[in-house]
């Protein structure tokens, strides 16, 4: 109890530590928003490019005379009560940000992450099994394949074939904006159609990856001489397959998996730009081209903090799947 | 491992396979297919409506009274949609006041209205919340109309117009280089006092928004004190307060209000108060979110947009339209040039000479073809007026005394070895000291479009001997990196005349302007008399003269400069590529109709005149 | 003449190190496959560029052209030959995509291991270093290096590839190193006083190999879309022959996912990476057999 106390300890002073660094290494980008800015402006609106640049420069003012130091207590003061900042530019409080835009994020990638994980650790594990099988010549091509794929063709294609042409999954957004949200049947059925897609997209494009990775470490463990003597002492093959190779050889997948889990708060931009899916990776990327250093630090030691936290789990984690690792503090 | 497991995987991975083969080549047939299906559906349909429903309907319901009496059950008319893109801050960053970032969005014009719209291509001025004009010297009176009102139902009258332009001063409006105040004699009258006339009001009146109704925004516009500068007390504070004022929506007076803004949509509903209600045949407009331009082209083909303006390459647009048999395409210029500038501070680009030398080395239609196919052509001058206005500007006499810069690589080679050039032994050029060259161009990384007509360019340079390599850098980064003068060779922007299309934008930004300061324009250059302009003073006269002719001369001495100088090499005119499908909605104007030009810096606002004058309708009324 | 002990040793040492090696991997008919995609790739990228001539001057007319003779990949949007972009591309692609994994690889193993074997507060060290690795994000890192030092070839390119991407793979690696540390054979080892060289060379890194290897190509893969990003950030010059910014255009710029004409440009440098993958994975799996005997049969 007191050494999973310390690790929680010691991550939160990595939180604090890498926290440090983002305030300090945003600052330093080089860079200067408000031409670029201004010229996307002036598309939209019609305005002249001088009109722009001087409305871009109005709204840009900010945190120009406190010392940096100043403003590194302040920020880190707001922190201890849980304020995660202001977006510079947008005047909107990061907590709120989250709150709105993180829900339908973590829906849709959690899914995808389960169903990829499972599929893909399924597959590797009779992959490694059967070695000389159909299945891994096939597999490996299947995983070189969305390999080969960027994730935005992928969505692209898949856009293209069952949004366009068949019409059988809506083309965007997360509802259908006519069904008021709720626990009734046509705003989940319609919940589920809308994430039929992105997930789809996600899970063809990654299952394979984990059933490769899978299949490496897998091949690893099945020299081992327990395998043996599961195998000499009458074991069923898939009860050897599962229990022993399996349990074994899943551990660096844990690993990935935690930090995917983890990740999964930076957003997808694939499943928002491809299928136009609310989510937090707009304000991510926002927060990067627009240079806004408050929405930047908030978001991302919210990032920071998710991914700790999930490999912190996955440390416990390991103390369970494998009784032979001590938790160390 | 037991049969079982291994069926379940199998299936499971044939099922996988099939759901994700995506097999491109299936895509041909499908392409093919729905094209006829569809074509015969949507023709049935409006043939069926084409009879005019309430004829139909009227003449049997006088016989058959008695009869069946329900023969209307005419489905609950559908609300007639109009579905576009566009682009806005997604909640919770969006809110409804244009004075601080992330407000309004793709709404902008459907729900706002300037006093007036200026056509670029004609100068023709169409009225919206002003009902006459009057243009003098030292003021510029506006009549408003009488029966205009805000979203919110209450009356607009000149106290909104003047809050308006109260707070845009805070943001440095370029109309209040020209304006002293703003008067409001009565209720309906707006009267903008000039401390300096300018030939340019109408165009820069019109590109004013009204956007600050006095009863929402009075407390702020009262403060305002024009007499100081902006980021001075009070006016600062002013401006940060501003900038939390967070409405829902935003309130203006134009045809159209925002009523849901969601991340993937933005739904407005018609304005029943509008002035010109009864004009406009729509009752709802949705705007789907332009992430990039592969989505947009899938929601042409899909038919879930009607109106866009993708900037598409000629292939694609040719499957577009193969998609859509009834989709048009209009092509306005979007009042900007894509060209290519020299550092002219450092050698060899500092020699004129050189430069003109080098725009001969430069296949500029293929940079075109290659970049946005649908760009006007400019391969033959370099005088910094946009093309497709050219003749109202320039006379064929100057155009004739100009530098015709074509392509004629053998010209370049007998240009470059008079100025002491040569050829060493790999082909490749070799200054007057023996040095090699080579060069980097240089575009921002965010342009796709550039980066392919960077590329092309350096493989065009290295081919006539100059090893060249293109490297596209980040955007933001990009543009301070120009201002500073850390390049060689860059894709720029070359005439600009965003706003509306009036030389003077375009050479105030390439002699004083960002453009200039980037290339590194020179204050002072010769003119047609070999005299030395002063290029300060030329800009200046050329703003503030109201004389026609004089001004036409005016713009011909810079154009002459700027060509016979060879400061800056456009390669093609911008054209908004403005997608419009009759298959939903009809009434368009001819794709050569002027008033396409409205598009030039906000496709909306043309769609929106369109609507307003009553000319769009759903297809098939 | 009568062989000397010399070469009699010779040829032993050979033939341990080289032909039954060789042997064993090939003796899987996918391993064999594997073995000689890569020497295909390995061919390309050497003398590929020398043989296969490149004309980079566009040419619209041309685009879109189906295979022929002439252009047996058909022609992308400029109307350039692709297989010839294909070709000269892979010199670049697969020495920074080589490079980019094999220093990633390094540096996770190192940190992976050390910190999985010595436990305690270098645990806490470098897991504190990969954590900063994982959560801070590449692009202002990227940048900030880019103004920094400009990158001028394979090995530097390679270099900022692998710098901030190798914490996952540090992360497995420690966990692998967590659970193996704890078995009998390293104790015995312990005891024995084998030094940490010998349990880490001998006994922890040929059980971590096969998760490394699939994990290597994987890295390449990733490395080769990297690669595009950083072209787009502008640390590099802009390559219209790398394959991730061929299918990068295709999409992006040309369109060519929606016309049928294009599929072999699209195609072609999917498939080139695909293949890459398929070689190394088929490979991989004989390395399996070789570093494990086990597993042969």
């Amino acid at each position: 109890m007191l050494v999973i106390l310390r690790r929680i300890g010691i991550a939160l002073f990595t939180i604090f530590v890498i926290v440090s660094l983002t305030f300090f290494l945003v600052r330093k980008t080089p860079g200067d928003v408000l031409q670029t800015w201004a010229m996307d402006l002036v598309t939209a609106y019609g305005m002249t490019y001088e009109d722009a640049l001087a409305m871009v420069k109005s709204w840009y003012g900010y945190e120009a005379d406190q010392p940096l130091f100043q403003q590194y207590i302040s920020y880190i003061s707001g922190l201890l009560k849980g304020d995660l900042g202001q977006s510079f530019i947008y005047k909107v409080s990061v907590n709120e940000v989250l709150i709105k835009a993180l829900p339908w994020t973590v829906f849709v990638i959690s899914i995808s992450l389960l169903l990829s994980f499972g599929i893909g650790v399924l597959l590797g594990m009779a992959m490694a099994w059967k070695r000389k099988s159909v299945l891994n010549p096939l597999v490996t091509a299947y995983a070189s394949f969305t390999g080969a794929t960027p994730d935005y063709i992928t969505a692209l294609i898949l856009l293209i074939i069952f949004a366009v042409n068949l019409r059988l999954f809506p083309l965007k957004g997360a509802y259908d904006a006519t069904i008021t949200p709720g626990f009734t049947w046509p705003f989940i059925k319609s919940v589920l159609m809308h994430a039929a897609l992105p997930i789809s997209a996600y899970t063809f494009e990654h299952a394979a990856g984990w059933a490769l990775a899978m299949k490496g470490s897998a091949v690893g463990v099945l020299g081992e001489d327990y395998i043996m003597a599961a195998r000499a002492r009458g074991l069923k093959e898939r009860r050897i397959m599962i229990s022993y190779m399996g349990r074994n050889a899943i551990l660096p997948l844990v690993t990935s998996l935690a930090i995917s889990v983890g990740g999964m708060v930076g957003g997808s931009t694939l499943i928002e730009t491809i299928f136009s899916y609310p989510g937090i990776g707009w304000f991510f990327g926002e927060a990067l081209v627009k240079r806004d250093f408050g929405l930047m630090q908030g978001l991302f030691l919210f990032l920071a903090a998710s991914i700790i936290f999930a490999n912190l789990a996955a440390d416990i984690l390991y103390s369970v799947l494998d009784p032979r690792i001590k938790l160390e503090g | 491992m037991s049969r079982k497991l291994l069926a379940l995987l199998t299936v499971l991975t044939v099922a996988s396979l099939l759901v994700g083969c995506p097999a491109p080549t299936p895509q041909v047939v499908e392409v093919e297919k729905p094209v006829v299906v569809e074509k015969e559906v949507v023709k049935t349909v409006v043939v069926e409506k084409e009879v005019p429903v309430e004829k139909v309907v009227e003449k049997p319901v006088e016989k058959v009274v008695e009869k069946v009496v329900v023969v209307t059950p005419t489905p609950a008319p559908q609300p007639a949609v109009y579905r576009a893109a566009g682009g806005w801050s997604k909640p919770p960053a969006y809110h409804g006041n244009r004075f601080a970032p992330g407000g309004v969005g793709a709404a902008w014009w459907y729900v706002f209205e300037p006093l007036f719209y200026y056509v670029p291509a004609t100068g023709e001025v169409i009225p919206a919340l002003a009902e006459s004009i009057d243009e003098g010297t030292d003021a510029f009176t506006v009549k408003l109309r009488k029966d205009v009102k805000w979203h919110d139902g209450e009356p607009f009258t000149a106290k909104d117009v003047w809050a308006n332009f109260q707070l845009r001063y805070l943001q440095r409006a370029e109309i209040w280089k020209f304006l002293d105040k703003v008067e409001t004699p009565d209720d309906y009258t707006v009267v903008l006092r000039w401390k300096e006339p300018t030939p340019l009001a109408k165009p820069i009146i019109a590109g004013e928004i009204m956007t600050a109704p006095y009863h929402l925004y009075g407390k702020w516009a009262d403060k305002v004190d024009t007499t100081v500068a902006p980021d001075e007390d009070p006016n600062k504070g002013i401006l940060e307060e501003l900038s939390n004022f967070k409405p829902e929506f935003p309130t203006g007076t134009g045809p159209f209000k925002v009523t849901t803004v969601t991340a993937s949509e933005m739904i407005l509903d018609k304005f029943a108060d509008h002035y010109h209600a009864d004009n406009v045949h729509f009752d709802k407009v949705v705007i789907l979110p332009w992430t990039n331009n592969e989505v947009v082209w899938a929601y042409l083909m899909a038919g879930e947009v009607y109106r866009a303006h993708p900037a598409t390459p000629k292939d694609t647009t040719d499957a577009i339209m193969a998609r859509q048999p009834e989709m048009k395409l209009a092509l306005p210029s979007d009042l900007a040039q894509f060209g290519i500038g020299f550092n002219m501070r450092i050698k060899p680009f500092s020699d004129e000479n050189f430069r003109k030398a080098i725009a001969h080395a430069i296949d500029r239609k293929k940079l075109r073809e290659i970049t946005y196919y649908y760009a006007g052509d400019v391969d033959k001058y370099a005088h910094n007026v946009l093309t497709s206005v050219e003749e109202r500007w320039l006379s064929k006499e100057l155009l004739d005394s100009l530098t015709v810069y074509d392509y004629d690589p053998a010209k370049a080679e007998a240009m470059l070895k008079d100025l002491g050039f040569t050829k060493g032994a790999d082909g490749n050029w070799l200054d007057p000291d023996g040095n090699p060259l080579q060069w980097e161009v240089n575009c921002p990384a965010g342009y796709s479009d550039w980066v392919l007509a960077c590329d092309e360019l350096a493989a065009q340079l290295t081919d006539f001997g100059i090893p060249s390599e293109c490297r596209p850098i980040e955007n933001a980064v990009f543009w301070p990196q120009m201002t500073a003068g850390d390049f060689q060779v860059a894709m720029l922007w070359s005439a600009v005349w965003w706003g509306y299309a009036h030389p003077w934008r375009g050479f105030n930004r390439l002699f004083l302007g960002d453009t200039g300061k980037r290339i590194g324009c020179p204050p002072t250059l010769t003119g047609p008399d070999g005299e030395e302009v002063d290029l300060e003073e030329l800009v200046v006269k050329m703003g503030s003269t109201f004389d026609e002719a004089e001004m036409k001369k005016l713009v011909e001495k810079a154009a002459w400069i700027a060509n016979e100088h060879m400061l800056q090499l456009p390669y093609c005119e911008k054209k908004l590529m403005e997608f419009h499908n009759y298959a939903f909605v009809e009434g368009w104007p001819d794709v050569d109709d002027p008033l396409w030009s409205l598009a030039g810096g906000g496709a909306e606002r043309a769609d929106v005149v369109m609507m307003v004058k009553g000319l769009l309708k759903p297809a098939g009324q | 003449m009568a062989e000397t002990s010399f070469s009699i040793e010779l040829r032993r040492f050979l033939h341990r190190t080289i032909y039954e090696p060789f042997r064993i991997v090939t003796r899987d008919r996918r391993a064999f496959a594997g073995l000689i995609i890569l020497l295909i790739f390995l061919l390309m990228a050497t003398i590929g560029p020398e043989v296969v001539p490149l004309d980079m001057r566009s040419n619209f007319v041309e685009r879109f052209k189906p295979p022929s003779w002439e252009h047996p990949l058909g022609t992308d949007y400029g109307g350039r030959d692709v297989l010839a972009m294909i070709i000269h591309g892979s010199r670049d692609v697969l020495s920074v995509a080589f490079l980019a994994a094999l220093f990633t690889s390094i540096i996770a193993v190192a940190f992976g291991m050390i910190a999985g074997l010595k436990g305690g507060l270098v645990d806490v060290i470098l897991s504190l270093a990969i954590n900063a690795v994982l959560s801070i994000p590449s692009f202002p890192v990227m940048l900030i290096l880019g103004s920094v030092f400009k990158i001028t070839n394979a090995l530097t390119f390679g270099l900022v590839l692998s710098i901030w991407s190798w914490g996952t793979l540090a992360r497995a690696v420690r966990s692998q190193v967590l659970s193996l540390k704890e078995r009998e054979f390293i104790e015995a080892a312990r005891t024995l006083g084998l030094g940490t060289f010998h349990i880490v060379f001998r006994e922890l890194l040929p059980n971590v190999m096969p998760y490394m290897a699939i994990n290597f190509v994987d890295t390449m893969r990733g490395a080769i879309g990297a690669s595009v990003g950083l072209m787009f950030l502008g640390l590099v010059p802009f390559s219209a022959t790398n394959w991730g910014m061929m299918l990068n255009f295709a999409v992006r710029q040309a369109g060519a996912i929606y016309l049928p004409q294009a599929t072999f440009y699209v195609l072609s440098p999917m498939v080139a990476i695909m293949l890459l993958e398929l070689g190394g994975v088929f490979f991989a799996h004989g390395l399996d057999e070789l570093l494990n005997p086990r597993l042969r049969s």
